[in-house]
């Protein structure tokens, strides 16, 4: 009982000490229901087979996400609990000189912690189910389906899990409370907060040294992810990444390793700037700080760089599918019917036939033809041999579409594509994926064999398009020639593209279920809707968002959350020095103009590397993102910039508060 | 004219009316510009809020303090800061020294939250380091340096200013004997050479033999006053000896 009053009182005193604690574990427990209690969110949504299956794979990443996020969210929370238990440690000499025993304050942390647990775990459940209302909203924007009543949202899984789990790693903090609290000695107890200060100094030569090889190391590894990266994606190596990964882990610890001892070098040389003010106790105090903790700062680097990316990268799929699903797939339906004997001749005849003729507004049906001499490698021209060398494991022996330049320009009206003119010997080439393969080749004047004529490039540019609906750029390239080259030839493909009269989602969906079933019979019958490429897009950019913000999120918040605690921790031993600067005069506003700027510079430093990480990072998920043809981060940046300000700048300012507080002297 | 410290008829009481302490109960003295005035007392005879009140880090229940015929017990808020950091300099029995800092950067870090120029703070740095002797230790950190070192520089820090008074607190008060003798001539140096009124609260007889005139003040009163004169310290001494013998009590020990 007596316990039980000790440790409750323990809490009610040190809730402001605490803030910064109670202000992960509630995130924490917030954010993991939210994303574990999307079931329900999207439950009441009304969405398509397509989307319903991509969120069922959604929850199951999500599930797998969950303990990995469990993992990081433990680590952190017994990384902050180990800080409090520091803090106290006067506290618990205190306790022990009076004769309690070990095992007694053990049992008082394990209420405390069980009390700290409950409190949190109760808040931030009440919070998230709250968010969860909030962002069923966004859910439903982001799947494209439509909110029609507001329901309340409660998931019981996603309840049960997070107790289970935050109960899960509770236990654990309680584990390691106890063996940190057996471990220690009553003198280091009591003498903890009497020891003077040795200021780890080092060897300047070697900070400028060290420093070189940092800036050299990050540059190589920026230098190998940009433009370098070219050369590691040819050899089709996904292990040669690891060089500039582990080049910028090793040029990040090593900058965090020398930049105390440089700047400080190089500050303390100006001496109107080092000797003004606080200025010299603010720096001193910093390089102090980070020098105790190069490992953890560069951990929250690295962190930080991983969320720009992972939340700028996410974002941009979002934005990126929405604009360009009008883009890729400009038609209603499209069928793809392969030659065979018994194939549809004239396919407007056979609608009209079976009554769907008077629904569509507009038809276009193309064939594409092959020569088995004409093959990707040969179809590269002159610009074979370089390709070859770069790509060594594309198959150059596949054949390449040809096409009529009458059924090209018939395309092109349905598809929005640039019609064109084509001299008899002249060849032009559309492609949307990796184009610049083909300009080289139109750009060397490179001479092809079609279907035994020889044809030269009609300009230096590819046509930029695609015969297929589609979700984002994928077509390779096919080739336009004059007509009468292939006149008498046999077909390959048929491709036959409609517009619908209706507008109607569900009168859709009826008629491409019927022009499916009517094309059925032909052998080999590819279709597919803009309906269904919306769908497939919308549930992959759904995916990713999700995946990428979960993630992005809690790496945010792990990052601060440690920078807060370490900043917090060593105020608490820093209040005597800024007693002894009010002893010796300075002003208070004086004293919280050093507690912002020292906050400010330690939020900022390992922002500031991860963001110039950054620019580099992006440039290279940007070469991966172009691939599916995303090719601008700018507004996806500028969300993610939103939000770490918000997460971010939001930890600082607690940070800075607590910190007044905390130094502030009651004389 | 020459006064640089007066105190009128100060007093200051703690708690409230069931339970009344009386820290200080009605003391007046003066000091003169150049004077080293040492208070004695045991501990709990008020010689410490004495100073805290002259320092303004607290406040007196009445009376009136003049610092350089400034009325202490009026300044309020950052008045209060600047009249702390121009007209006085602080010396502690814990020194008060940044571990963070260098000794240079700690003597430089008293100017600079005056807003001294670093050129001009140089010159007057290595000038005061010069006379207290610790040039060598100015480069040295807080942990390389003994007790006595820190206190010189704590010493050169509240100097360096040149503050219209300098308060030591217990000075020796953690330092060894040949630390405390070295300081003390330390002291000895800036009242005659440099002129510094220095006004130390002690409760060690030897160190406060270094003083020409010492206050003996014993439950919140002034209980005695004696001036060095001609005398040397030795017979200085013997005589702070007899007013403690007098005194009685805790001040004993101080023997």
């Amino acid at each position: 009982m007596m316990l039980y009053k000790l440790s409750l009182a323990n809490i009610k005193k040190s809730v402001k000490d605490y803030a910064i604690y109670f202000f992960t574990l509630i995130l924490g427990v917030c954010i993991f229901y939210v994303f574990n209690s999307l079931d329900s969110q999207t439950a009441m949504i009304d969405v398509s087979k397509e989307t319903k299956q991509i969120i069922g794979l959604l929850l199951t990443v999500i599930k797998f996400l969950s303990v990995f996020v469990a993992f990081i969210l433990g680590f952190l929370i017994i990384y902050a609990s180990r800080f409090l238990i520091k803090k106290r440690n006067k506290e618990f000499g205190v306790y022990i000189t009076l004769g309690m025993s070990k095992r007694k304050i053990s049992t008082l942390l394990l209420l405390e912690t069980f009390i700290i647990g409950l409190i949190s775990l109760v808040v931030g459940l009440a919070i998230g189910v709250l968010v969860s209302q909030i962002t069923s909203i966004f859910v439903a924007n982001l799947f494209e389906a439509d909110m029609t009543k507001f329901t309340f949202i409660f998931s019981k899984s996603a309840l049960i899990k997070t107790i289970i789990y935050f109960g899960i790693i509770y236990f654990v903090v309680m584990l390691f409370n106890t063996i940190m609290i057996n471990k220690c000695k009553l003198i280091d107890l009591l003498q903890t907060s009497k020891k003077t200060e040795k200021i780890k100094l080092k060897n300047p030569i070697l900070s400028i040294v060290l420093f070189i090889i940092s800036v050299i190391l990050l540059g190589g590894a920026y230098y190998l992810v940009t433009a370098g990266f070219y050369k590691i994606l040819y050899k089709y190596d996904v292990s040669i990444l690891l060089v500039p990964i582990i080049m910028g882990v090793v040029g990040t610890v090593l900058f965090f390793y020398s930049v105390a001892g440089m700047l400080l070098r190089i500050i303390s040389k100006c001496k109107n700037i080092y000797y003004k003010g606080l200025n010299s106790f603010i720096f001193k105090n910093i390089s102090s700080k980070i020098n105790t903790m190069v490992i953890s700062i560069s951990i929250i680097c690295i962190m930080l760089f991983f969320t720009i990316c992972l939340l700028s990268s996410a974002l941009s799929i979002k934005n990126y599918f929405n604009d360009s699903l009008n883009k890729y797939a400009p038609a209603d339906v499209e069928i793809c019917l392969d030659y065979s004997e018994n194939a549809i001749d004239d396919i407007e005849a056979f609608y009209k036939e079976n009554g769907i003729y008077d629904k569509i507004s507009q038809l276009v049906s193309v064939k594409t033809y092959e020569d088995i001499n004409f093959d990707y490698g040969k179809s590269l021209g002159k610009n074979y041999e370089k390709t070859k060398e770069m790509y060594p494991f594309v198959r150059y022996n596949e054949t390449v579409e040809v096409m009529s330049l009458t059924d090209y320009n018939n395309l092109s009206k349905i598809m929005k594509l640039e019609t064109i003119k084509l001299q008899d010997d002249e060849y032009a080439i559309v492609s949307n994926y990796e184009s610049y393969l083909y300009d080289e080749t139109m750009n060397m004047n490179s001479i092809l064999n079609i279907f035994g004529y020889d044809l030269k490039p009609y300009a230096n540019k590819t046509l930029d398009g695609d015969y297929w609906l589609n979700g984002n750029a994928a077509n390779l390239g096919f080739f336009v020639v004059p007509d009468k080259i292939i006149e008498s030839k046999t077909y390959k493909y048929n491709y036959v593209i409609v517009n619908y009269i209706t507008k109607d989602k569900e009168e859709q969906k009826v008629l491409n279920e019927k022009i499916f079933n009517l094309s059925y019979p032909v052998e080999s019958t590819y279709y597919t809707s803009k309906l269904e490429v919306k769908d497939n897009s919308v549930g992959i950019s759904a995916l990713v968002t999700f995946i990428g913000l979960y993630l992005g999120i809690i790496f945010l918040i792990s990052s601060a959350a440690i920078l807060s605690l370490k900043e917090l921790s060593d105020s608490l031993d820093d209040k005597d020095k800024y007693r002894m600067l009010r002893n010796i005069g300075t002003d208070e506003a004086m004293i919280n103009k050093a507690i912002f700027k020292q906050t400010l510079i330690f939020f900022l430093l390992p922002l500031s590397l991860a963001l110039i990480h950054t620019i580099f990072g992006i440039k290279f998920c940007l070469i991966i993102l172009e691939s599916i043809g995303v090719y601008s981060l700018a507004k996806a940046i500028i969300t993610t910039l939103i939000i770490i300000i918000i997460i971010y700048g939001g930890y600082f300012l607690i940070t800075y508060i607590c910190n007044k507080n905390i130094i502030k002297d009651r004389i | 004219m020459n006064k640089i410290l007066k105190i009128e008829k100060i007093e200051k009481y703690y708690g409230n009316k069931s339970s009344l302490t009386k820290a200080i109960n009605n003391i007046s003295l003066e000091a003169s510009k150049g004077e080293f005035v040492a208070i004695m007392g045991s501990s709990g005879s008020g010689k410490t809020t004495l100073l805290n009140c002259i320092s303004t880090i607290d406040k007196v229940t009445s009376g009136h303090i003049y610092v350089d015929d400034i009325d202490v017990t009026k300044l309020k808020g950052n008045k209060l800061n600047t009249f702390r950091r121009e007209k006085l300099g602080f010396i502690f029995q814990d020194f008060n020294i940044l571990d963070t800092l260098t000794g240079y950067e700690n003597i430089s870090l008293a100017l600079s939250i005056i807003g001294v120029p670093f050129k001009k703070q140089e010159k007057r740095i290595n000038d005061i380091a010069d006379k207290l002797g610790i040039k060598k230790i100015l480069n040295k950190y807080p942990y390389q340096m003994s007790g006595g070192e820190k206190q010189r520089i704590a010493s050169a820090r509240a100097i360096i200013t040149n503050p219209k008074i300098v308060l030591a607190d217990e000075p020796t008060g953690a330092l060894d004997s040949k630390s405390s003798k070295a300081l003390l001539e330390s002291f000895e140096y800036l009242n005659k050479e440099l002129e510094s009124t220095i006004l130390m609260v002690t409760h060690d007889a030897f160190t406060a033999s270094y003083a020409s005139r010492v206050i003996f003040i014993k439950d919140g009163k002034i209980f005695s006053e004696i001036s060095k004169g001609d005398r040397n310290r030795k017979e200085f001494f013997n005589d702070i000896i007899e007013v403690v013998t007098l005194l009685g009590g805790d001040l004993n020990d101080a023997l």
